[in-house]
């Protein structure tokens, strides 16, 4: 059994940049676009980028989050994957979780693709053999050859090719994607989306942060909207579309 | 089972070190051998200038110089390198626990220290210095020593992630320690109030814990009381530090 939960959860980074803190002035400047609330703690500015989200999502759930640019999806997601940690709130998560968004820090550029792809598995991977994983990645990837040639040599399609492979692989009970998968050419992103369907079938909760409604249209069956840090959960699919795609950007 | 899990995840980090060093070298042509050079042409250079400054007997100073200046530089590289360890965009993008970057890094630095060991090793043959039996005390000052660079790296990581100008004050102060530790030279030219610099002064307890039985001296009992309760405060000072911030240090970044 898998479940998330989130409890009144806050995250607030905090600024230590001297030069910024003139804007205490303003500490209510907040635009349209980018809407977190500041503060000051202990002498210190903060950035609300999250205030006050709960929501309980349990098994078979595939949420789809929404939002303009700045919102705080993708460090909602963050926070699922337990990359961040908040001060205010309580974040429960029960079972597995890939515990990345983006692959690309940990990479070495001098190193070959199989070096890197054994370099996430000595990070991350625990529960399957080091073989198999390569062997599934060869098989997915497509690259042949190329994994023998240091990864800086890779276009940004190889490169998304690479990572994408590695993360289908990873075995997690929880995922979470953000932005969906955006390069690769034509016929990869054919497999991808088809390997997607088949491989987040065997997932038990699932996180989409997308700007594409009709990508949550076809495989969510909750909604979160998003709006400046803030979240509303939609547990049916049609009238949180439907707000979004009419209403969201007009009111604020 | 839990002592399997512990072999498991320390073999995975030193595994992940010796990539990380492969890959430093991958494109030199001499390879992990520059590690070696380059002590050696410390060394030659600190010999030769005590040797003809003050005309002291190459074969004792040689080992000396040759075991504190190598033991020194592993304390050195894990401090400064240690301090800007966690400042990195990969704790905003994974779940990384710091304690294994941090165990990555002080293994890094121990496959150069057991490479350096070789320079020492000559330095000893050359110098005619015979181990005995207190060479085994060194297996204490080996233990001691990575649980200080462990304790070590994770302090002052997280303090120069919220405070930026330490880099630059262990930039600097490295340089001074230095030259004030009784390294490359004896600590009996001390006198009077100045003998604090050895006897109070952590690095150089430590070098000894390693310097001492190679040299075939056995561990002053004031070496032995002084290391270990300093490594046993400061390791729970760091346990207690490591629970309150590892998971917020990355807001810091």
């Amino acid at each position: 059994m898998a479940s998330v939960i989130f409890e009144n959860v806050s995250l607030r980074i905090p600024i230590f940049n001297k030069r910024l803190f003139s804007l205490k002035k303003n500490i209510n400047l907040s635009t349209d676009l980018v809407g977190v609330k500041k503060g000051s703690e202990n002498g210190n500015l903060y950035s609300e980028i999250l205030s006050n989200i709960s929501f309980e999502i349990n098994d078979n759930d595939s949420v789809g989050i929404l939002g303009h640019n700045g919102s705080g999806k993708t460090t909602l997601l963050k926070v699922i994957s337990g990359i961040y940690h908040p001060d205010i709130g309580n974040v429960k998560v029960v079972g597995r979780i890939s515990p990345f968004l983006n692959v690309h820090s940990i990479t070495k550029p001098d190193a070959t693709g199989y070096e890197n792809i054994k370099i996430f598995w000595l990070y991350f991977e625990k529960t399957s053999e080091l073989k198999t994983l390569t062997k599934e990645v060869e098989k997915f990837s497509e690259l042949g050859e190329y994994l023998n040639f240091p990864i800086k040599t890779y276009s940004a399609g190889m490169l998304t090719r690479l990572f994408f492979a590695i993360l289908i692989n990873i075995q997690t009970e929880i995922v979470a994607i953000d932005e969906g998968i955006s390069t690769g050419d034509e016929n990869f992103q054919k497999k991808a989306n088809a390997e997607l369907e088949n491989y987040l079938g065997e997932k038990k909760i699932k996180f989409f942060a997308t700007h594409d409604s009709n990508f949550a249209e076809k495989y969510c069956n909750k909604i979160f909207i998003m709006k400046k840090g803030t979240l509303k959960v939609y547990n049916n699919v049609k009238e949180g579309l439907d707000y979004f795609r009419n209403n969201y950007y007009k009111d604020n | 089972m839990k002592f399997n899990k512990l072999i498991i995840y320390l073999s995975s980090c030193l595994e992940l070190s010796w990539i990380d060093i492969k890959l430093r070298y991958a494109r030199s042509v001499l390879g992990p051998l520059w590690i070696v050079i380059s002590s050696m042409v410390l060394i030659g250079g600190l010999t030769f200038v005590f040797n003809s400054l003050w005309g002291m007997d190459v074969k004792t100073i040689v080992p000396w110089i040759a075991i504190g200046v190598i033991v020194w530089g592993f304390i050195r590289t894990v401090v400064e390198e240690g301090s800007q360890l966690l400042m990195n965009d990969v704790f905003n993008n994974l779940a990384i626990k710091p304690l294994k970057w941090c165990i990555i890094h002080v293994f890094k630095n121990v496959i150069i220290l057991t490479h350096n060991f070789l320079v020492i090793g000559l330095a000893l043959y050359f110098c005619d210095v015979k181990l005995n039996l207190n060479a085994f005390w060194m297996v204490y000052g080996v233990i001691v020593l990575l649980i200080n660079a462990m304790s070590f790296s994770i302090i002052l990581s997280f303090l120069c992630t919220r405070y930026r100008d330490f880099i630059l004050v262990i930039r600097n102060g490295m340089f001074l320690l230095f030259l004030i530790t009784p390294i490359f030279w004896m600590p009996d030219v001390l006198k009077g109030n100045r003998a604090i610099l050895a006897d109070y002064n952590i690095l150089f307890q430590l070098i000894q814990t390693i310097r001492d039985p190679l040299l075939g001296n056995s561990l002053s009992t004031y070496n032995l009381l002084f290391t270990s309760s300093f490594t046993l405060f400061f390791g729970i000072f760091t346990i207690l530090i490591y629970k309150k911030y590892s998971k917020k240090f990355n807001l810091w970044i």
